[in-house]
């Protein structure tokens, strides 16, 4: 028993992400639903994430999720045998229901003893209120044990019957039970040995006596050897009822003769026996009483009943019907006329589950934990990679380097195939949102319409879990502040929907989120009021149309003129600013008035390790995330004493002396000291903007496993972590996104 | 291969000594049937070995009870000598060793 | 010699725990998520009992079990479906391909023991 708690234990665990994967993949469905309501697939889906939670809550023995879910699914079987159709009424429900099922297995797995609360018990009520209306359009099922029940009782009535009849009959003086079973041919073939059923029956009692009979075994050469043809009688003390003795057998009822007969059953009993058995009735007989089911004396007395004005065939037929209806019963049959899906259409379905089987990838479920110990690793092994390098330098030795730079060329592929291993896709976040959209704008009055762009962009797992709720605000708000209610709308002259697209994609080393609505905008105006109202800016402030956009990032900042329940809650969007600083991200926003609002999301793709450009300024090392660099430029005195831009190409570009930032003495003074040096501008782009970053001396490529800055480090400017390199030394990594606001 | 006749069957003077293979089960009923009708046809004494089986079921003790039963039918004599705990727990599950002639280990 | 028993379940959580409480009866035991990945397991591997879900992605039990039996070293597999279908018809389909066991869902552990244990021994 403590074993099987053991495993119910650990199979919780994995219930508890299955669960709720499942429940997301079923809102998913759901909604997609609203969109394509006669999709077939998706129904067929829909019905098997629900099922699939039933069956699992079931083994845990949550019953509540049990009992709800039964219903829901019912209902989403009803859907797929198209008995009844979605509408905006049934998909509300399914979607309420989806949250109650989400409700009670969260508490399940909370706490599985503790009867559900009352909010959530009425809730449930109600739905099933609702959900039964869906049913009751068809008869609904009796359950499982009513149905066995109710068949069971049949069979004890026709045995009052039978016995009504008969009250002369005699009663047999064994106390055994007595089984007669005949296998039909094929039960071999299909894999049930009645071997293994008899040694099941000795849990349910003891087999007193067991007669093998081999009437019907032919000989050697006209056996099949893959068929059936041995008969058994079998005495049995048991004080297991007649049902529980038959449940033996449930896997071959459908494929053999059973004839039960109970302690001390009526003589007339046996002699339907006899004559119903394929053996000749002497021969049956004589095995009857040399198994102990009868005495001799007893054996010519139901030898004598066939005299009796009984039609044998008719009962035996009857007896025949009640053992189909303990099948059925067992089988918990109702019988559907439905035909069985016929040979093409297996052979369509056939062709196309091997189109899915090549796509199709199949995954390994780890442990976040194991992954970041595995990052982490792989961290230290390129570390290691890079002083082995090094090391290996020094020497010369045109082997050794050979080799080394093979292990690193390794390392360098481990590295990426470890950090792909924790990306995924956003898409499942952003279908998230559907839900929210759906709700929200039902609960404002407005039409809106989601788009989705780029869902299979991938990104680290921990940068997807920490970037969910800044999108859920954004969405939020632009709902809330940015789409303007329908009529407002058309009085506008733009569509009635609004749209709201969420994009992904990649660029540059980075992943890029935009979420763009064609809503109201924003109001430079009002902005620039509230910031004054709120003593953010001064009154006489002059700010760019730019800098007025950014404004609603500042702290403090709220320009919702009444609190919604959506947004306005005091989490403001300096919150959403700063989770996304603490991802090494950025956010920036563009809007135009009347014409809607796009706020631009930049993000690394991982935050463990990046390649990186090692750079020297003075006596330290610092590391400029490669992605971000564009080239290297030389930079002559004459032209670095200009001033502050130089022409690219053409093009303006602004620089800074890292060493100036830095602060770097060394640096300073040998610039002073030397005049006529060159210097070298590492030119880095970020978000479309370039500038340059004049450096000492360029090192070259470096991977680069960021460690995070200690607190006190935090509010650096200009730096966004720290590595260690090959040589040891510590080198500062570049916050290049932060130095470019600087001088731009 | 699944009844393997012994190198010394013919020293006993007609007599087929047939030492089963671990499998008797319905994955190897029909070959199992094959050999045995083989030697069936050739030999009117057997010897039958069951000491190495390791799996039967249902088919192979029906193989053994169809054997016994021509044999008696067609006056041929099947004996059984040495047989496995596998086979002795489901002779005694179906009650069945009594079908059978057996040879007392030497 | 350990009976080997393959499961295929496309919920992990069933499917865990079907191998935990199988393998304490000392059964070895096989498992797959969806009758695509189950056929491909089943590559000759002797396996005693195959017990599958009716209801998963890619491929249906049903068709499993249709598969299974049309290769000669899965002829004679007993194999038992996982049913909680509130019809009949999956039962009647599933015997009819071959599946002449069952046991409705959900379950616990040991009511599958006791089904498994009428089919095969450890």
């Amino acid at each position: 028993m403590n074993d099987e708690t053991d495993y119910l234990a650990e199979g919780r665990q994995v219930f508890v992400e299955e669960s709720s994967e499942l429940l997301q993949q079923a809102e998913y469905i759901l909604l997609k639903l609203e969109d394509e309501p006669d999709n077939d697939e998706l129904i067929n889906d829909l019905f098997r994430t629900i099922h699939t939670i039933k069956g699992s809550a079931g083994l845990f023995g949550f019953d509540d999720v049990v009992a709800f879910t039964h219903v829901a699914e019912s209902v989403m079987d009803q859907l797929r045998d198209k008995e009844i159709f979605l509408n905006d009424d049934l998909m509300g429900l399914l979607l309420d229901s989806r949250d109650q099922i989400s409700q009670l297995v969260a508490h399940a797995l909370d706490n599985a003893e503790v009867p559900i609360g009352d909010s959530l018990r009425e809730t449930g009520e109600e739905l099933l209120k609702n959900l039964h209306q869906y049913l009751d359009i068809k008869t609904p099922n009796s359950s499982i044990v009513i149905t066995a029940e109710s068949e069971l009782k049949v069979l004890t009535e026709s045995e009052i019957a039978l016995e009504l009849t008969e009250p002369e009959s005699e009663k047999v003086t064994n106390d055994y039970w007595h089984i007669s079973i005949r296998f039909n041919r094929n039960v071999l073939a299909n894999g049930m040995d009645p071997l293994s059923f008899f040694r099941y029956l000795e849990t349910v009692g003891d087999i007193i006596n067991m007669t093998t009979l081999t009437t019907d075994l032919p000989s050697l050469n006209d056996i099949n050897p893959e068929e059936s043809y041995l008969g058994f009688e079998i005495s049995l003390a048991s004080t297991a009822s007649k049902e529980a003795i038959a449940e033996v057998f449930e896997f071959v009822l459908a494929d053999c003769q059973l004839q039960i007969l109970s302690p001390r059953s009526k003589l007339s009993d046996y002699t339907q026996l006899i004559y119903a058995l394929p053996e000749e009735n002497i021969a049956i007989g004589e095995t009857l009483v040399a198994s102990g089911a009868l005495t001799e004396d007893e054996l010519l007395k139901a030898l004598e009943y066939q005299n009796v004005d009984i039609d044998k065939q008719t009962i035996v037929t009857e007896e025949n019907i009640t053992l189909d209806k303990i099948t059925n019963a067992l089988m918990d049959d109702v019988i559907i006329d439905k035909n069985i899906v016929d040979a093409s259409n297996v052979d369509t379905a056939l062709d196309k589950q091997k189109q899915v089987k090549e796509v199709e990838q199949q995954s390994v479920r780890v442990n976040a934990e194991k992954l970041g110990d595995l990052i982490n690793l792989v961290g230290e092994l390129v570390i290691s990679s890079a002083h082995t390098e090094l090391k290996a330098k020094q020497t010369e030795q045109a082997e050794l380097l050979e080799t080394v730079e093979n292990l690193t060329r390794l390392v360098e592929e481990i590295r990426d195939a470890t950090l792909s291993l924790r990306m995924v896709q956003i898409g499942d976040t952003f279908n998230r949102f559907k839900r929210v959209v759906r709700d929200l704008s039902k609960d404002m009055g407005k039409k809106i319409d989601l788009q989705i762009v780029g869902g299979d962009t991938e990104l680290d797992k921990t940068v997807v879990e920490k970037i969910s709720d800044p999108l859920m605000h954004l969405i939020r708000n632009s709902l809330d502040h940015g789409i303007e209610k329908p009529n407002i709308r058309t009085a506008n002259g733009k569509s009635e929907t609004a749209t709201v697209k969420l994009e992904a994609y990649h660029d540059s080393g980075s992943i890029v989120i935009e979420i763009t609505d064609d809503g109201a905008g924003l109001n430079p105006e009002i902005l620039t009021a509230k910031a004054i109202e709120n003593g953010i800016i001064s009154a006489n402030q002059q700010l760019t149309l730019p800098e007025i956009h950014r404004l609603i990032f500042a702290p403090g900042f709220s320009t919702a003129k009444e609190i919604t329940n959506i947004s306005g809650r005091g989490v403001g969007m300096d919150v959403v600013n700063k989770n996304i600083d603490a991802l090494r991200g950025q956010i920036s926003v563009n809007s135009e008035l009347g014409e809607g609002t796009s706020f631009t999301i930049r993000l690394p793709l991982t935050l463990a390790i990046i390649d990186g450009f090692q750079v020297q300024v003075g006596q330290s090392s610092y590391v400029i995330p490669l992605d971000l660099v564009e080239e290297c430029i030389a930079l002559d005195e004459q032209q670095a004493k200009k001033g502050e831009y130089i022409n690219l190409r053409g093009e303006v570009m602004p620089y800074i002396h890292l060493s100036e930032i830095f602060n770097d003495e060394d640096s300073l003074n040998s610039t002073l000291d030397k005049p006529g040096r060159r210097y070298n501008i590492v030119v880095v782009e970020y978000a479309g903007q370039k500038a340059g970053l004049v450096v000492d001396e360029l090192l070259g490529e470096h991977q680069t496993v960021i460690k995070p800055l200690g607190k006190v480090f935090q509010n650096l400017k200009g730096i966004s972590g720290a590595t260690i390199l090959g040589s040891g030394e510590v080198a500062m990594i570049i916050d290049v996104p932060s130095l470019i606001r600087r001088v731009v | 291969m699944s009844f393997t006749k012994r190198e010394d069957s013919n020293q006993k003077k007609g007599i087929c000594v047939l030492d089963a293979s671990p499998d008797m089960t319905i994955y190897c009923a029909a070959n199992n049937l094959a050999e045995i009708k083989g030697y069936y046809a050739e030999f009117n004494h057997f010897e039958l070995n069951l000491s190495d089986v390791e799996e039967i079921d249902s088919s192979g003790i029906q193989l053994l009870l169809a054997l016994k039963q021509s044999a008696t039918k067609d006056g041929k004599q099947v004996f059984l000598n040495a047989i496995s705990n596998p086979v002795a727990e489901v002779m005694d599950v179906l009650n069945i060793r009594s079908h059978f002639d057996w040879i007392q280990p030497e | 010699m350990a009976k080997t028993i393959m499961i295929v379940d496309d919920s992990a959580s069933i499917r865990k725990v079907v191998r935990l409480t199988l393998e304490s009866q000392g059964f070895d035991v096989i498992d797959a998520a969806d009758g695509v990945e189950a056929l491909k397991k089943l590559n000759g591997v002797k396996i005693h009992l195959l017990i599958t879900d009716v209801n998963m992605p890619n491929m249906d039990g049903i068709t499993l079990v249709q598969e299974a039996k049309k290769l000669p070293a899965y002829k004679f597999t007993p194999m038992m479906m996982l049913t909680t279908e509130a019809g009949d018809e999956k039962k009647m389909q599933g015997r009819a391909a071959g599946a002449k066991a069952w046991l409705v869902k959900p379950f616990q552990p040991p009511i599958l023991l006791n089904a498994v244990s009428k089919l095969i021994l450890p």
